[in-house]
């Protein structure tokens, strides 16, 4: 069952009670907070938005979108032409990538699923492997490229 | 109230814990030291030694001694371990016949085993071992009616008769029992250090296909650590790495040793600790240099016992030390601050050099990477932080770790 943004929001509440509401609608909310995977403490911005529909069309929701805020991620010194991994491009704002957290279609992420509860702790292990990979070069977290159609 | 209250629970701590067993002498080649001056002890005691039973006592000295001995080059894993002999020869014995002595002693005759391998050295006997292992052997010859196990040592540049020969005062042991009082280890730092120690070493085993039974005991005291003596490894390979390329005489381990013990302990955190230790340092030098004077640090055991008897030469030398040690406490502020593990593995690399550094970093991703990709992470709520391998398997699993639902990393490198 589709968990509501009230939902949403009371289990943020809970788990993440310094995270901000920056605005909040019964189908849309958006939040920044603050979390430190490892040394480095980011500032990131989740959004998510459920589909509703209006009088003349409907809004098709999306599922939690994460960008860190501060500091900007970074490519590594060594290689700046290499990109960053697991990340789809932000059109908004183009140096705040939007972090790819799930594999869409598995079931990992379905609308019953709690932001607290996934979408954050997915994106501290992501920012746990951006940080190995920009110390070592090595993504060791796993996951797939659909252009590579390959696990990395 | 901090969620983080173990003591190597933070991705800086745990690197700095990892680079520090990496130049680490291991159980194993602890073992073999100890092996090899127990061999050697029996050796200069032969039937035809000249020194016959006339060796009073054999006793580790120096960081075989205080269990901080680290590889003594940058690029290979080369030991040297320092042992004393206290010999039964007159208080009046020359310097050079001393030392000559316990050579002969050593390098037996022609064909026998440490022939080729013993060299006369200034104030020692080395032997050197085909694993690049160096066995240091200090003959001493204890001053009656002083404190336990003072004694004289010798020196004698064999290769250079001209220059004086001289006998200091030296009480290594005493030194070591104080350097241990001062820097009692915490349990369960020391557990957790240890465990990441061996595990360490469980992989290189399986690397060389070796599955030898560690002849160390785990209780051994000089593998059970304080942070200040893990502060130590550091610092000296930190030491070292700053005097690789340059001439001339570096800060002897004993007086890093000696201002680490002085202002031991006095934080919750290796990093920290780290810190800590730097910018003491930092300051009894820079009072020196604003007085005009060198340091000088005696062992506090042994008055006469001076401990910068060789270095610093003059203010120059102590200048070039205040300069690394001003840029060492910048870097460490700069991890203790907080950095991501990019920068982290910058600084840790000009701190500590490459070899290490990048080794510890492959494997603390590598773990954390697995951890992710095989759905057994977990994180902290609060603060946000992952639960970090290590941190988990060696103390009781922190209350506030929830585990984290597996997931898969998706999109396409920057391109949609």
């Amino acid at each position: 069952m589709t968990l509501s943004i009230r939902e949403q929001l009371d289990r943020m509440r809970r788990n993440w009670p310094d995270f901000k509401v920056l605005g909040a609608t019964d189908w849309y909310v958006n939040w920044e907070g603050r979390i430190q995977p490892l040394a480095m403490r980011y500032t990131v911005h989740i959004s998510m938005c459920l589909g509703m529909p209006l009088r003349t069309a409907e809004f098709v929701g999306f599922s939690p979108q994460v960008t860190v805020v501060e500091p900007l991620l970074r490519p590594r010194p060594e290689r700046p032409e290499e990109p960053i991994p697991h990340i789809y491009p932000n059109g908004w704002w183009p140096d705040r990538p939007i972090l790819c957290l799930f594999l869409p279609g598995s079931g990992e992420w379905s609308c019953d699923c709690a932001v607290a509860e996934t979408t954050i702790p997915w994106a501290i292990d992501w920012l746990a492997c951006y940080e190995g990979w920009l110390a070592t070069g090595e993504w060791a977290g796993g996951g797939i490229h659909p252009a590579k159609e390959q696990t990395a | 109230m901090s969620e983080r209250l173990f003591p190597l629970t933070d991705a800086v701590d745990i690197l700095l814990a990892d680079v520090a067993i990496r130049v680490q002498l291991s159980r194993t080649d602890y073992g073999k030291a100890q092996d090899r001056y127990e061999t050697i002890n029996g050796w200069i005691e032969r039937e035809d030694s000249p020194l016959k039973d006339r060796v009073e006592l054999c006793y580790a000295q120096g960081s075989m001694a205080i269990g901080a001995t680290i590889a003594s080059r940058l690029r290979t894993d080369e030991f040297d371990i320092d042992v004393v002999a206290q010999l039964d020869l007159s208080p009046s014995v020359s310097p050079k016949d001393a030392l000559d002595l316990l050579f002969k002693a050593i390098r037996g005759d022609k064909g026998s085993r440490y022939y080729l391998m013993a060299e006369r050295r200034t104030r020692c006997i080395t032997v050197h071992y085909a694993d690049d292992m160096h066995l240091d052997v200090t003959p001493a010859v204890r001053m009656n009616g002083t404190q336990e196990r003072q004694s004289w040592i010798f020196h004698d540049r064999a290769e250079a008769p001209q220059d004086r020969s001289y006998r200091l005062i030296a009480n290594p042991y005493g030194f070591a029992e104080w350097f241990r009082q001062k820097t009692p280890n915490d349990h369960a730092f020391a557990d957790i250090f240890d465990e990441r120690a061996r595990e360490y070493e469980r992989g290189l085993r399986v690397l060389a296909e070796k599955a030898e039974i560690e002849p160390v005991p785990s209780q051994e005291p000089a593998l059970r650590k304080s942070k200040a003596v893990i502060v130590l490894q550091l610092l000296k390979r930190w030491r070292n790495v700053q005097y690789d390329s340059r001439p001339g005489r570096q800060p002897p381990s004993i007086l890093l040793a000696k201002l680490i013990a002085d202002a031991a302990n006095e934080t919750t955190r290796l990093s920290e600790e780290l810190l800590h230790q730097a910018r003491h340092m930092l300051e009894v030098f820079h009072r020196c240099q604003r007085d005009g004077t060198l340091v000088h640090v005696v062992n506090p055991v042994c008055k006469d016992d001076i401990l910068t008897d060789r270095w610093p030469g003059t203010l120059h030398d102590q200048k070039i030390f205040i300069d690394d040690l001003e840029a060492l406490v910048r870097e460490v502020e700069r991890l203790v601050r907080g950095c991501d593990l990019g920068e982290m593995k910058e600084i840790m690399t000009r701190l500590f050099g490459e070899a290490p550094t990048g080794e510890a970093f492959r494997t603390f991703n590598e773990k954390v990477g697995g951890m992710v990709k095989d759905g057994q992470s977990r994180h902290s709520s609060g603060a946000g932080g992952l639960v970090l391998p290590g941190a988990a398997s060696a103390v009781a699993t922190p209350g506030f770790a929830r585990e984290t639902p597996r997931h898969t990393f998706y999109g396409a490198d920057n391109e949609g």
